[in-house]
């Protein structure tokens, strides 16, 4: 049972503080994934579970051992860098065996092993390979090799595909995915992108300025984002904010938004201030025709996207991006009606940033940071 | 000054054309065909796209066009004029790099006007300032221009390098990945910023990136290239939906098209000759009867949709899950296809 749980945790440089008091437990065999921008305090707690830094306060367990403050030597636990630190004038053989080697395994074993990476790599054909000559994604491929050869109990990976371009980007995601599950293996993975982010973790932890900003599934953190920032980060396009004064009450189904009354879904509690924003993602926004809006605007972008076209629209309340058909007939300048979903929106406290509890969190929910 | 008067007036001079041609260009590096016999005309106002992988050919035909190389064989023509060998200068182009080079402990002001205060111009200080100021407005940066270009966000520096291109009042523009270096969200609203600026001044423009969402949004027309070669040109919806073979159709679409194999999969309207069936992810639907059964084998989520893989017949096939749909991890599915692409032995596109 090689699960992770991470109590309290802090850690400053100075008098910067780039963890703050994070709480979380990865489960056995999870893939979870740490998403922030850079200087969030992800690849922070990374290095101290895997014991590159030391935290200040807090405690890190492995498989039910305390490890916060072994050496990174100690901790049952295998580290992928972004950039494909590779012993250059070693064959690809000698740069997976390197670890077992080290452990001085028997050479036999050492053999079975090594079959048994590169085939589940696909990189049989290259074990006499140097590595000097390897493109991005087999370098990549053999430092994973190397990682995977121990039988961590963990792994941990630093944004193991930002040096690739889009295109092995793509493929390497999917060879990670199937890595996984065929092995099975507790990983933590820290990335600043959002699409890696949701198509591979098993859960997600969103950061910001040190701080856990929530945990949840892909599911629950794009359709139930508990912050602004988690909702504002997650999402390409990224979610339409709308400005709302009004005076709200608990039960509300409503909003006035430019004399319409516009469905949201029904809220638990009360904004604790009037001016709140409207979270609503292009998807959830329909076009309609002039008479039938709810909020009407002037068409100022159309961009196509092949299987569809990405709307920009300028309205009173700022611009609104939406999602239209292709057979769908429109033009520059055109007015044109948006009606706004009232089951998927979110109200946000426009000052602090929280999302108001409302039936949409009911169906659960995500751990708010 | 409303945008479209703003447009109107960096546009001065009326009637102005330009209009540019490549005609049978080759470039070597060495050993390297970079591009090989390369026709391409841009119209007037006209912005074009070309798109393909690293080391297709696509920067070397913009520095072709700017003068930055000297093609090995053909010619480049601008308003019917050979500038074959006339020096970038004397071109009357501007060119936007990947990573802006701006003067650091320099104002965003004197970084946009810096084209404008070059000794040969010798153009007022007045005019300088109204100039600068309304390409400011422009690119929606005009609160930042006494500021330090280092104090600037990522998308404001792209901006402000975008707006030194406009100053001079250009009558082409080349960009080579100007918004690579951006992070997702900024890029993404980036792109709908130049589409406007594109649009607001009629520019005649040459871009160039490996983004197929860039390319899609902003072009007239997509050049596809592949080794040095123009593999096609055409409106995004034609490259799109009409793809002259299974290269092309790989470089639009996401997640990518699906290459199914003709001799296990009998579609009704199929011509003799199909060797490939080409379909895209979101044409492939959940039915009571359809064409084909899979299994699923996987599920990813995508935030707004769900990508589902399914197993059938030794092969693999991507469906974007549509609104309404559901779907579980091992199920079995009937499937319909929409708009299948049929593609010969060749992988060329059967019309």
């Amino acid at each position: 049972m090689a699960e992770i749980i991470v109590r309290n945790l802090h850690k400053a440089f100075g008098d910067f503080n780039a963890v703050i008091n994070s709480n979380f437990t990865i489960a056995n065999g999870e893939f979870f994934v740490m998403l922030g921008p850079s200087g969030c305090g992800k690849t922070t707690t990374l290095r101290m579970i895997a014991g590159l830094e030391m935290a200040d306060r807090g405690s890190i367990h492995l498989d039910g051992q305390d490890i916060t403050y072994l050496r990174g030597s100690q901790r049952d636990i295998a580290f992928v860098f972004q950039f494909f630190a590779l012993y250059p004038h070693m064959n690809v053989r000698q740069n997976i065996s390197f670890p077992l080697r080290v452990q001085g395994l028997a050479r036999k074993e050492i053999k079975k092993r090594i079959e048994e990476v590169a085939s589940m790599l696909r990189i049989e054909h290259l074990l006499t390979k140097r590595v000097g000559g390897l493109s991005g994604g087999d370098k990549q491929r053999v430092a994973l090799g190397r990682a995977i050869i121990r039988r961590a109990k963990a792994f941990l990976m630093d944004e193991p595909l930002g040096a690739l371009d889009a295109e092995f980007r793509e493929l390497m995601c999917k060879e990670l995915k199937t890595l996984h599950s065929s092995i099975n293996a507790t990983t933590v993975y820290v990335t600043h992108d959002q699409v890696e982010a949701m198509s591979m973790g098993d859960r997600i932890c969103v950061m910001d300025h040190g701080s856990v900003m929530q945990i949840g599934t892909p599911q629950e953190i794009y359709a139930r984002p508990r912050t602004r920032f988690v909702a504002s980060f997650i999402g390409s396009p990224a979610m339409n904010f709308l400005p709302v004064h009004g005076a709200f009450k608990v039960g509300d189904r409503s909003i006035h938004i430019g004399g319409k009354q516009i469905g949201i879904p029904q809220l638990r509690t009360k904004p604790e201030r009037a001016e709140v924003l409207l979270g609503i993602r292009p998807e959830d926004i329909t076009v309609t025709s002039l008479d039938r809006a709810e909020m009407p605007g002037e068409v100022i972008g159309i961009e196509y996207m092949g299987s569809r076209r990405l709307i920009t629209v300028e309205t009173k309340m700022g611009q609104i991006r939406t999602w239209l058909s292709n057979d769908r007939a429109i033009q520059y300048k055109q007015n044109i009606g948006l009606v706004l979903s009232s089951t998927r929106s979110i109200l946000f406290d426009k000052t602090n940033g929280a999302a108001v509890d409302s039936v949409l969190f009911d169906e659960g929910g995500g751990t708010h940071g | 000054m409303g945008p479209r008067s703003i447009a109107s007036f960096l546009m001065r001079g009326e009637g102005r054309m330009a209009e540019v041609r490549l005609q049978r260009v080759s470039k070597f590096f060495d050993d390297i065909h970079a591009v090989n016999d390369l026709s391409l005309a841009i119209q007037d106002k006209e912005c074009i796209v070309l798109l393909g992988p690293t080391g297709a050919g696509k920067t070397t035909v913009l520095r072709l066009v700017a003068g930055l190389e000297r093609p090995d064989a053909g010619q480049v023509f601008i308003d019917q004029r050979d500038v074959t060998s006339v020096p970038p200068a004397a071109r009357d182009l501007t060119f936007v790099f990947q990573h802006y080079s701006l003067y650091p402990h320099y104002s965003v002001f004197d970084n946009l006007a810096f084209p404008l205060r070059a000794p040969g111009r010798g153009m007022k200080a007045a005019a300088i300032k109204k100039r600068v100021t309304e390409v400011a407005e422009l690119l929606h940066i005009r609160s930042k221009l006494a500021n330090k270009v280092t104090e600037l966000s990522g998308g404001e520096m792209q901006r402000v390098s975008i707006g030194r291109s406009l100053v001079r009042n250009p009558k082409i523009f080349l960009m080579d990945e100007p918004l690579a270096s951006l992070d997702a969200q900024l890029r993404e609203s980036m792109r709908t910023e130049l589409k406007r600026i594109q649009y607001e001044l009629a520019a005649t423009m040459l871009y160039v990136t490996h983004d197929q969402f860039e390319a899609m949004t902003l072009a007239d027309q997509i050049g596809v290239l592949r080794d040095g070669q123009l593999v096609q040109l055409g409106s995004p919806t034609e490259i799109y939906e009409k793809p002259c073979d299974v290269y092309v159709a790989q470089r639009l679409g996401t997640p990518r098209i699906n290459l199914l194999n003709a001799r296990e999969l009998q579609l009704r309207s199929m011509p003799a000759q199909t060797v490939t069936i080409g379909i895209r992810p979101e044409d492939v639907r959940p039915a009571a009867s359809g064409a084909l059964a899979g299994r699923v084998v996987k599920l990813e989520y995508k935030g707004e949709n769900t990508t589902v893989t399914l197993a059938m017949k030794g092969e693999t096939l991507q469906m974007v899950l549509a609104a309404g749909y559901s779907a579980q991890m091992h199920q079995d599915m009937q499937l319909q296809l929409r708009n299948p692409l049929f593609f010969d032995g060749q992988d060329r596109l059967i019309h």
